[in-house]
């Protein structure tokens, strides 16, 4: 009896040891979203952090035992640069995150000694642009080219005839580089331009709208947040008529609110499910519906968080099977992610580059037709 | 052939046939699979590829046709144009590239990829100028522009386009009939192995059947033998016998059949013989039973009567058919039976004898109604795991009778014994008084006439004075025996401090015959005190009373356990009794020796006698002349 119980012993052990090699070594992975919750462009972090949410629940609910379970942590970034780092450390630091989206650029530049050190892999969501390509090898941009979006513009002016551009521009790097691609444009096609750096939280335009009114200018480029609401109200109250041009923010609610109607017709480069997979976007958003209670007011952000989230996840649900035991796994997805050269997504076919931008998702021009509705603009 | 060879030789065959028909599987599957890998690792992918290959250098020779001829080109046009250059194409040639590296090396699509490849670039390099040649409406109104760009278009993008497409078409015929070819291989692989489970299938359910009967025939035959065997044996017949052929298991059952029945035969004989033997213990048995004085009955827990004697027949007037299987109460008067609680303790204590009608006056009830005194000894005994009553009855009218005759002898003679010992007692008493009187009046006579008295009448006188005292003192013997356990009440007595009280009044006579008197730890015992008092002070005395001239009384007293009652033993070195003395001694008034030598009435050891056995013991004497005499008496514990 005694000899029998020793050999079932014997074989839950080595059932045991069998199965535990068999075991994930990585079991839960944490990742951590630093966004704008409140403040200033929530349209850029509340809906993209639900976005993100959704995919990482989808995943886990659908996963291998084999597979890892991933974790989201979201923080309010407030749209502030300074915000990012400490956020980021307390990210490390209470979940020991491994992956860190951020869809601020100037909070994407400010921690990138600290994911170097980390080995942590940041991944901006919203923005691709030359200044964030030029960051470090750990940074990776799945979103629009921010150069490219923004030149729609330009062209637009361009196409419309119009010679005299003012170009008001909110003091960060997305907008600085948003109103350079469309200044750039202009001074090539001969149309004068100068781009006007507002104070951050300004609120009164009149005096600068005076003045640009007095030169004559044929088109006024907001390029900012709800703020600039404002100041089309303002425009409009001088009894200026010239077409307004927006950034891909326009849809923010207080921007409309602020304006009073003024952001009527403002046309803006923007992105929508015809602009991406129609089938995956519009599945996409009734599941966003579902799960959230009501879609998005701007689709492009929560849409780009979604791909860039699930591009991750399609990497890192093979962690276990995949990546070699003594390499880091920060090391493994950086090299992972550079490998994607075709991921069908809801944004359309996406490719990540040399420099860990990624490519295929192109905006369209749209004019906002009514308060929260902007419509595709044909030439 | 044995069963079991036959068995393993038919399993064997089925075994064989299942054997190649794994193999034969496991060769086709592999083929099979074999084919499925090609088709799934190079056709289908390579297919696939040219397929997406194929649309996509359509698409893209569509969307820069369009772009140079229509300046109102879709913003969504242009993005798809980019979305082909920068993202499809790129992953496309990654592909293609990944695919032939995987690929045999001579295979054609590895030879032809660089080819493909190449004209890929060209035609990315080739998009991406277009785009930078067409951007704004304004740039189809430079002919310079224009110019460059529909010479892209229609020469360059055209010819890479054609040749791009033709060698897509190439490949894709090449490996739409190396699909073909392998489907067909497949689905023949799959044919042959449906084939082969189907043949083999049938040749395994041919052999199974045809074995299958050839082993049950071979079975089933002697099983048959077998089994009318067993049947006759079963109705009796130990003579049947078993003959099978061959020398298979069951040839060999059927000669341990053989042995078997031969063996019941011998066992059965043998049991007739102990069942002869049993029925003649049982006449025996019965004959003891009805030969027994006592009426027997025989009767289970419940009193239901199983078994009687003759004597019973004859005691309570029953024949045996009325009183088996009928309740032993029927047998006890109702009386008796209302008195349930005496009946039931007896009936209900087992594993002991139990005997009724002595004192409980128990009584019989016979046929007729007539109550018979009886005394019943119960006996509970277990018979074939059942608890049973056997009851000895026995009729006790007689002894009823006489022991009524004994107890009255018995009062009588109390009460004559009273009657004597009163009159003893009386006599005794009484007569002291006139010899009292006499014995004055010789004193008076003796003193007053004195000097008128002459020497004979003096003589005469003191005749008489001395048989008045003796007799007095033989009278006041008897009157002390008579006083023997006369209103004596028994009590623990401790020997030690009676002897030793005992030598204490014994002092003189031991101081001055220098007599040596031993006693040990002697036991405390249940008696009445002055009369063992006065046994051993009488035993002592007589012990210093008769030693020997010259020789001082050594005397020793002990005693022996003897479980129900104790012995005691007073050893003297005296003068001892000559044997045939020795009978006598007990006897009242009985002297060995004259006045003149030992004074005393003889009436000591009849005291001896009447105290022992008034405490229910014995006395005797072991006694040598001239050596010494040993006293033993016995008195009862309880």
């Amino acid at each position: 009896m005694l000899f029998k119980k020793k050999l079932v012993v014997l074989f839950m052990i080595c059932i045991t040891i069998l199965t535990s090699c068999n075991n994930p070594e990585v079991k839960e992975i944490n990742i951590g979203f630093i966004a704008p919750l409140t403040t200033r462009a929530t349209d850029l972090g509340i809906a993209p952090s639900q976005a993100m949410k959704l995919a990482v629940e989808k995943y886990n609910s659908k996963k291998l035992k084999s597979q890892p379970k991933i974790n989201l942590f979201v923080e309010d970034g407030k749209w502030e640069k300074d915000m990012a780092l400490p956020l980021y450390e307390k990210l490390r630091k209470e979940h020991n995150i491994d992956v860190v989206f951020i869809s601020n650029t100037d909070g994407t530049v400010a921690i990138q000694d600290r994911i170097m050190e980390d080995g942590v892999i940041a991944v901006n969501p919203l923005n691709s642009d030359k200044l964030l390509s030029s960051l470090n090898k750990n940074t990776f941009k799945i979103a629009k080219s921010t150069e490219e979006a923004n030149k729609i513009v330009g062209v637009r002016i361009i196409e419309l005839g119009l010679k005299k551009a003012i170009i008001l521009q909110y003091p960060n790097d997305f907008m600085t580089i948003a109103a350079n691609s469309v200044s750039e444009i202009l001074n090539e096609n001969g149309v004068e331009n100068k781009i006007l750096k507002v104070a951050k939280d300004q609120t009164d335009f009149t005096e600068i709208l005076k003045a640009a009114q007095e030169e004559g200018t044929q088109a006024y480029v907001f390029f900012g947040y709800k703020d600039f609401g404002f100041a089309m109200k303002q425009a409009r109250d001088l009894g200026i008529e010239a077409p307004f041009f927006g950034s891909t923010v326009l849809l923010d609610p207080d921007f409309y609110k602020y304006s009073e109607g003024a952001i009527i017709g403002t046309e803006c480069p923007f992105f929508s499910t015809l602009d991406g997979n129609y089938i995956l976007a519009s599945e996409f958003l009734k599941d966003f519906e579902k799960r959230f209670g009501e879609e998005p007011v701007s689709v492009w952000p929560p849409m780009q968080a979604y791909d860039a989230m699930n591009i991750v996840i399609n990497e890192l649900k093979n962690v276990n099977e995949d990546k070699p035991k003594d390499e880091l796994l920060g090391d493994w997805l950086r090299n992972r992610l550079y490998n994607v050269r075709y991921y069908q997504g809801i944004c359309g076919n996406i490719s990540i580059t040399e420099d860990g931008s990624s490519r295929g998702i192109y905006f369209s021009l749209y004019k906002m037709e009514s308060e929260g509705k902007l419509i595709k603009i044909k030439r | 052939m044995k069963i079991r060879t036959k068995l393993a030789l038919s399993f064997g065959i089925i075994i064989s046939i299942l054997f190649t028909e794994i193999v034969l599987n496991q060769i086709i599957s592999d083929n099979a699979t074999n084919t499925y890998q090609k088709l799934k690792s190079q056709a289908l992918p390579v297919l696939r590829i040219l397929d997406k290959y194929e649309s996509i250098n359509n698409e893209l020779f569509l969307l820069t046709s369009n772009k140079v001829y229509n300046k109102n080109l879709p913003l969504s046009s242009q993005n798809r144009l980019n979305g082909i250059l920068e993202v499809e194409l790129p992953y496309l040639k990654t592909e293609l590239f990944l695919l032939s590296e995987n690929l045999e090396k001579d295979d054609e699509i590895t030879q032809k990829s660089p080819e493909i490849i190449e004209s890929t670039n060209k035609l990315i390099e080739y998009g991406s100028k277009l785009n930078s040649l067409l951007v704004l409406k304004d740039d189809y109104s430079n002919p310079v522009s224009v110019e460059l760009a529909t010479k892209i278009v229609e020469e360059d993008i055209s010819n890479l386009h054609d040749k791009l497409n033709t060698d897509l078409l190439l490949l894709k015929i090449k490996y739409g009939n190396l699909l073909e070819e392998y489907q067909n291989e497949f689905s023949q692989n799959l044919k042959s192995l449906s084939n082969i489970i189907l043949i083999t299938g049938i040749l395994g359910i041919l052999f199974g059947i045809i074995l299958a009967i050839l082993v049950i025939r071979s079975i089933s035959k002697p099983i048959q033998a077998l089994n009318n065997g067993a049947l006759r044996v079963s109705s009796g017949d130990y003579e049947v016998g078993i003959h099978l052929k061959g020398k298979d298991e069951l040839a060999s059952l059927g000669d341990s059949f053989n042995i078997m029945t031969s063996s019941l035969r011998s066992n059965f004989e043998l049991i007739q013989q102990n069942n002869k033997e049993i029925k003649k213990q049982e006449e025996r048995f019965r004959k003891v039973i009805e030969a027994s004085p006592a009426a027997i009955i025989l009767m289970d827990s419940k009193k239901k009567i199983s078994l009687i004697n003759i004597q019973t027949e004859k005691l309570f007037g029953y024949t045996r058919s009325e009183i088996i299987g009928r309740s032993a109460e029927k047998l006890i008067p109702s009386r008796l039976l209302k008195e349930q609680s005496m009946v039931d303790s007896i009936f209900s204590s087992e594993n002991k004898i139990d005997t009724l009608g002595i004192e409980q006056n128990f009584y019989g009830l016979t046929k007729e109604n007539k109550e018979v005194p009886i005394e019943i000894r119960l006996n509970f005994i277990e018979i074939n795991n059942q608890d049973m009553i056997l009851a000895s009855i026995i009729d006790i009218t007689e002894r009823r009778q006489q022991q009524a005759e004994i107890k009255k002898f018995v009062e009588q003679l109390k009460f004559k014994n009273k009657e004597l010992e009163q009159f003893s007692y009386i006599t005794s008493h009484d007569l002291q008084e006139p010899l009292r009187t006499v014995l004055s009046f010789i004193d008076l006579i003796q003193d007053d006439y004195k000097d008128k008295l002459d020497d004979n009448l003096n003589v005469y006188l003191k005749f008489i004075s001395d048989a008045s005292t003796r007799m007095s003192s033989l009278i006041k013997s008897l009157l002390d025996y008579s006083r023997i356990g006369y209103k004596g009440v028994v009590e623990q007595i401790d020997l030690n401090i009676l002897l030793d009280s005992v030598t204490a009044d014994l002092g003189f006579k031991i101081e001055h015959t220098n007599a040596e008197i031993k006693f040990g730890n002697l036991p405390t015992i249940n008696g009445f005190n002055l009369e063992l008092r006065l046994l051993f002070q009488n035993l002592i005395t007589n012990a210093i009373k008769f030693h020997k001239e010259g020789e001082n009384p050594k005397i020793n007293i002990s005693y022996e356990d003897k479980w129900t009652h104790w012995e005691f033993k007073i050893e003297d070195n005296g003068i001892g009794i000559r044997e045939e003395f020795q009978a006598k001694i007990f006897v009242i008034f009985q002297r060995l020796h004259n006045r003149e030598e030992y004074e005393g009435t003889g009436i000591g050891l009849s005291h001896c006698k009447k105290i022992v056995e008034l405490h229910g013991g014995e006395i005797w004497v072991n006694s040598q002349e001239n050596v010494g005499s040993s006293f033993h008496f016995t008195i009862p514990k309880i």
